[in-house]
């Protein structure tokens, strides 16, 4: 199995928090993604952040606005995953 | 008149060879002249270089080849050079780039204490982490309440997945899976005991227990 560099999605929140509530609710509505620790190059310091499909970005806006989740960027970068 | 050059070919001879012979050289010129030095590493050259410049030499160097460099040592006048015998000089030699032997000893399923649905999220980040890195560890070794990340139900499941198909030793602790009830529900890696698991904790360049 190789290892791969994939665009992915990634979610930062302004707190803890709200990442937890960010996958209670892509959880609950069935929405696929990760948590994943903030990589370096989407911000300095520590702290979770949401990654998954860049095509989902809207669905998943959409849910955490509804859910009242609130969001700090949607960044677009490329991942290490397992193909 | 004709500034006296001699040239050594010090390809292929390790520390400190290169300075000695150069040095002698230098001697040998009992007056103004270059020494050309052809060695095959940048450490020779590193080394060589200090050497010249130590004895008041000036020192240029050219790269000639993928494996070939050319250092020249100029002297405007005699260089003292006392009988040199290779084990009164000292080389930079770089240790070389031994193999690592990581090892990830993973016993709990919380990282830290404090709250441990804070602890599970961590521990979650950080087996994420371990497959981002760009030289993934040797082994990881999962006991008392980390055997429960290798088997099913399991956040970091995915990810030991990918390393253990990436090469990866994924080890779970039997007497751990007997102890929680949880052995039929092993998911990924091998069982091993603590024979096994002592060897490869004792035997790491590197034990990292998060």
């Amino acid at each position: 199995m190789a290892r791969v560099r994939v665009p992915s999605l990634v979610v930062t929140f302004p707190t803890t928090a709200a990442a937890m509530s960010c996958e209670e609710c892509c959880e609950r509505r069935g929405l696929g993604g990760r948590m994943i620790p903030v990589p370096g190059e989407v911000a300095a310091g520590c702290g979770l952040a949401w990654k998954t499909a860049p095509e989902a970005r809207e669905e998943l806006a959409s849910a955490l606005a509804a859910d009242g989740v609130p969001v700090e960027a949607m960044t677009v970068i490329e991942l290490l995953e397992f193909r | 008149m004709a500034e006296t050059m001699l040239t050594i070919d010090a390809r292929g001879e390790a520390c400190p060879i290169p300075v000695v012979r150069t040095l002698k050289a230098l001697g040998a010129l009992a007056g103004p002249g270059m020494v050309e030095t052809i060695v095959d590493n940048e450490i020779a050259v590193q080394n060589l270089t200090r050497m010249g410049e130590g004895k008041g030499c000036a020192v240029s160097s050219e790269r000639t080849g993928e494996k070939e460099w050319r250092v020249t040592v100029r002297t405007d006048a005699a260089v003292a050079v006392a009988a040199v015998e290779p084990e009164a000089v000292t080389c930079d030699v770089p240790a070389a780039a031994a193999p690592r032997n990581v090892v990830v000893a993973i016993t709990s399923e919380c990282m830290g204490t404090g709250d441990d649905v804070l602890g599970r999220k961590l521990m979650g980040s950080f087996v994420y982490s371990l497959t981002q890195l760009d030289e993934l560890p040797a082994t990881v070794l999962l006991y008392n309440g980390g055997a429960h990340l290798s088997c099913e139900g399991s956040a970091a499941l995915e990810d030991l997945r990918g390393l253990a198909a990436s090469g990866v030793e994924v080890l779970t602790c039997g007497t751990c899976l007997d102890h929680y009830g949880i052995a039929d529900t092993l998911a990924v890696g091998e069982v091993t005991n603590m024979y096994v698991i002592a060897q490869r904790l004792t035997g790491a360049s590197l034990v990292v227990r998060p």
